[in-house]
């Protein structure tokens, strides 16, 4: 896959805020269809947020690695971490409530991620969580 | 970001603005548990923010959790269409009922 543009941060709330402006730049220029950069922003806002509040031990930051591709018809973004072994896909599913008192806060994470992309992918390989999201270019 | 005003009726009207995004939910974070912990009645006016995530989503669905066990009301209000669709995909809608006119919300906020 063509590599458009890569990022590496850590897992510090403070440094997760670079992922907008990484995400601005890697896809200026390029001819989106209305809301696709702002999916894209969801998306990866929520995967992030995932890997930086799940993934890591208190006192311990990790590593969170980002790169964008484009290939036809499609742009993908890889997210690689050093956190422990996490797949979102196989994570309990959103449980409906009829109210709030009965809601859980992180169920609605991957329905978000879902709705915002065509396709989630996860595997564990060389002791890291990776995370692969694809964005249709064609689609509105 | 945050701007909040005590109206009439003990009605608490929250103005959020700009974008929601990891910044935005850490600037907000205080004040919307300082109204989640002291408020029965809140409108939440999102016509004026550009941007929410999930950061931004937990806040809201916090508040409301809290309000809501204290017997309270909350709604959400105008929100943008790019911000109108991530709270529809969340399911968002769901929990917080989401109004177009100001006083659909206050009606729905504030307890015959």
């Amino acid at each position: 896959m063509p590599l458009v543009s890569a990022v590496a941060l850590t897992s510090d709330l403070a440094d997760l805020g670079r992922v907008y402006p990484w995400l601005e730049d890697a896809a200026a220029g390029k001819d989106l269809p209305e809301g696709l950069l702002t999916r894209m922003h969801v998306a990866l806002e929520e995967a992030v947020a995932n890997v930086a509040m799940h993934g890591f031990d208190p006192g311990r930051t990790g590593q969170i690695t980002l790169r964008l591709h484009e290939i036809p018809g499609a742009l993908v973004i890889e997210i690689d971490d050093n956190g422990v072994p996490f797949d979102p896909i196989a994570a309990p599913k959103r449980v409906d409530a009829d109210n709030l008192a009965d809601v859980r806060i992180g169920g609605r994470g991957l329905t978000l991620i879902r709705g915002c992309c065509e396709d989630v992918r996860y595997e564990r390989r060389d002791a890291m969580n990776h995370l692969t999201l694809r964005f249709a270019v064609g689609a509105v | 970001m945050i701007d909040v005003q005590e109206l009439e009726g003990g009605l608490t009207k929250v103005i959020l603005s700009g974008r929601i995004d990891f910044a935005g939910a850490q600037a907000i974070d205080a004040p919307m548990k300082a109204v989640a912990s002291s408020s029965k009645s809140v409108v939440i006016d999102l016509s004026a923010v550009d941007f929410i995530a999930s950061m931004g989503l937990r806040i809201l669905i916090m508040c409301a959790k809290t309000i809501h066990s204290r017997s309270g009301r909350v709604v959400l209000l105008g929100a943008k269409k790019g911000v109108a669709d991530v709270i529809h995909m969340s399911g968002v809608d769901e929990l917080i009922p989401v109004f177009d006119a100001e006083a659909d919300a206050i009606s729905a906020a504030v307890p015959a």
